[in-house]
């Protein structure tokens, strides 16, 4: 038996049904989390929301459960114990960076207080929609490559890949100039500030997922993965729902909760 | 090409992007009137963008479409009370961008010739003291 | 499907759906974003010409949450900005614009008519009411409501400036003011507050 596929033992089709399921899961929350800052304007539901969210994308989609599979496996050259040092390596990494994510959202817990920007709804909603849908191509295009179908891999990874270029383009080629022309620039005030640097560091993230997906295409298509050896893969997926799962904080935080100021 | 040439390309994009070039003129940018009807009065709003490093002052504005213009700030004063004040020019410090918004500075146009519709452009001139005169096209929207 | 996976669903569900009654039941009910009246007043009677030579009376519009503000029709920045952000809030309300009324009343009378303000109003949105009369119709109007208004000196070609208070003011569907709104309100949150009190069913706040 292959030393990897106990982590994920399950056949394709459950797997993929697995992934349909969060998805669904995902967007029912994102449309009680929108109905919420629409009609109750109560920011402890709006994080709760939030963190089931988190939840569900950190445990199905992350597979963060992962981590504690540590095999009792002695060779230190096999491809096995290198996934588990390399595992923990990744959301050693994914930890550091959500310091820095989540000090720029205490830094507009602290500035802006009950408030939020004047930004608009319909962005908002579409963009986070377009991030939703890649995670949810994202998570087949892993699942197809621990059952070997590269085909289906490609296809999907590319889909991700191109999702989240739309949302780069709908944050920085769409809502920014929206913004700006509403009057919320990165220097009109703490909310602008806020605004600019948190869209703008999640957007690098984007960006620099899009880039790592490039990689692991590329590398695909060369066949250098298989359904056993695709830790690439796995990084390149987690990293992706990792950067999804901030933006599951910072949209209510930016769109949803608080008073709207000028 | 080359995976390190796409690299490289995005990434020289990326530095583009980070190093806007900055403009070392006077500019008014985004000129824009709210749509209104014959012979009632409107405003133009606008941002001057004061490039250079030189301090510079509006003196006056001037539309063909109206009977004349006047320059205005919009004030509150105690008690909500909303009051406008004639400007006899506006300073517009070097380095620095001067707003015309709605509640703040305002070209008003008094009496206009003819209806303004939504998609509707027409040119206003602005004197400057030191950039002299400044032509732009007023574009007529709702926001 | 898994059964699991519609356990954890089930579970999600169950805990927002029992946090969200929490907050209904423990939590403040949702505040106004406007000024509130506190205590609610009647809203003094209104009864002015409407341009098709129509009375406008406040008390007929029991029902119907009514915005006013006051202005006036050569007022070229700050009223037409207010008619605007009246206008995004009125439009966004969807179907429930028929149940909110926006009106506006002129500060000087001597140049504006019923016609010329309800022109007027017609450029942002062609169900807001325009009204006007006599200086002696409309004193005490501005005087119950607290709205101050000042001619400025006339220049060279006659035209003159009118300081006056830029409040919306907001009267509920008991025909009670409720609300207010300073200069520079964002669309949005009359927007919220319009909902709230469209849905307001009982005779206090």
């Amino acid at each position: 038996m292959a030393s990897t596929s106990m982590t994920h033992s399950q056949d394709k089709a459950s797997a993929l049904s697995q992934g349909l399921v969060i998805f669904i899961y995902l967007a029912i929350l994102t449309g009680i989390e929108f109905f919420i800052a629409l009609t109750m304007d109560s920011a402890p539901l709006l994080v709760l929301v939030a963190i089931v969210k988190a939840g569900l994308v950190a445990y199905y989609y992350m597979h963060i459960y992962r981590l504690t599979a540590v095999e009792a496996e002695t060779d230190h050259h096999s491809y096995a114990y290198k996934l588990v040092s390399n595992r923990i390596g990744l959301w050693l990494f994914l930890l550091s960076d959500s310091f820095v994510f989540g000090g720029l959202l205490t830094t507009r817990i602290y500035l802006l207080g009950p408030t939020r920007p004047a930004l608009n709804q319909f962005l908002g909603l579409t963009v986070t929609a377009v991030l939703l849908v890649s995670s949810f191509f994202m998570n087949r295009a892993e699942t197809s490559m621990e059952h070997g179908d590269r085909k289906s891999f490609l296809l999907n990874a590319t889909l991700t890949m191109l999702l989240g270029v739309a949302f780069l383009l709908g944050v920085v080629a769409v809502e920014w100039p929206n913004a700006i022309r509403e009057g919320v620039t990165p220097a009109s005030g703490t909310a602008g500030a806020v605004f600019f640097m948190m869209t703008g560091m999640h957007a690098f993230h984007v960006f620099t997922g899009v880039l790592f997906l490039l990689v692991v295409l590329r590398n695909a298509r060369r066949g250098l993965y298989s359904a056993e050896k695709h830790w690439a893969v796995e990084a390149a997926t987690v990293y992706w729902h990792f950067v999804d799962l901030v933006w599951i904080f910072f949209y209510p935080a930016l769109y949803l909760i608080g008073k709207l100021i000028g | 090409m080359s995976w390190k040439k796409v690299f490289g390309t995005l990434l020289a994009l990326l530095l583009l992007v980070g190093c806007q070039p900055k403009s070392s003129t006077l500019e008014v940018q985004n000129a824009w009137a709210r749509p209104s009807i014959a012979g009632q009065n409107d405003a133009v709003y606008f941002v001057i963008a004061n490039g250079t490093s030189q301090d510079d002052t509006l003196l006056s504005a001037s539309v063909e479409i109206a009977s004349s213009t006047e320059l205005h700030m919009s004030m509150s004063e105690a008690n909500d009370v909303m009051t406008m004040k004639p400007m006899q020019e506006v300073a517009v410090p070097a380095h620095q961008n001067v707003e015309f918004a709605p509640g703040g500075y305002h070209v008003m146009l008094v009496g206009l010739a003819k209806p303004l519709e939504a998609g509707d452009t027409f040119p206003i001139r602005l004197i400057f003291k030191t950039a002299g005169q400044i032509q732009v096209q007023v574009t007529v929207k709702e926001q | 499907m898994d059964r699991k996976l519609a356990w954890v669903g089930l579970a999600s569900l169950a805990l927002i759906a029992l946090a969200i009654v929490a907050t209904l039941m423990l939590g403040k009910p949702p505040q106004f974003r406007g000024t509130t009246y506190d205590p609610l007043v009647p809203a003094p009677e209104i009864a002015l010409k409407k341009a098709n030579g129509e009375e406008y009376r406040l008390t007929d519009q029991k029902g119907k949450v009514v915005l006013l503000y006051f202005g006036y029709t050569y007022c070229p920045d700050i009223c037409p900005t207010t008619l605007a952000t009246l206008k995004q809030a009125y439009t966004n309300l969807g179907s429930d614009a028929n149940k909110v009324e926006i009106v506006f009343i002129t500060v000087d009378p001597d140049r504006d008519t019923p016609q010329s303000m309800q022109r007027y109003v017609n450029q942002f949105d062609a169900s807001f009411i325009g009204l006007s009369g006599s200086t002696a119709d409309l004193q005490p109007v501005w005087t119950e409501y607290g709205i101050f208004r000042e001619l400025g000196p006339k220049d060279a070609s006659g035209n003159y400036i009118v300081s006056h208070t830029a409040r919306i003011l907001v009267v509920d569907k008991q025909g009670n003011l409720h609300l207010s709104y300073p200069y520079g309100e964002q669309w949005q949150d009359i927007l919220f507050d319009l909902r709230l009190l469209i849905n307001q069913g009982g005779s206090q706040g």
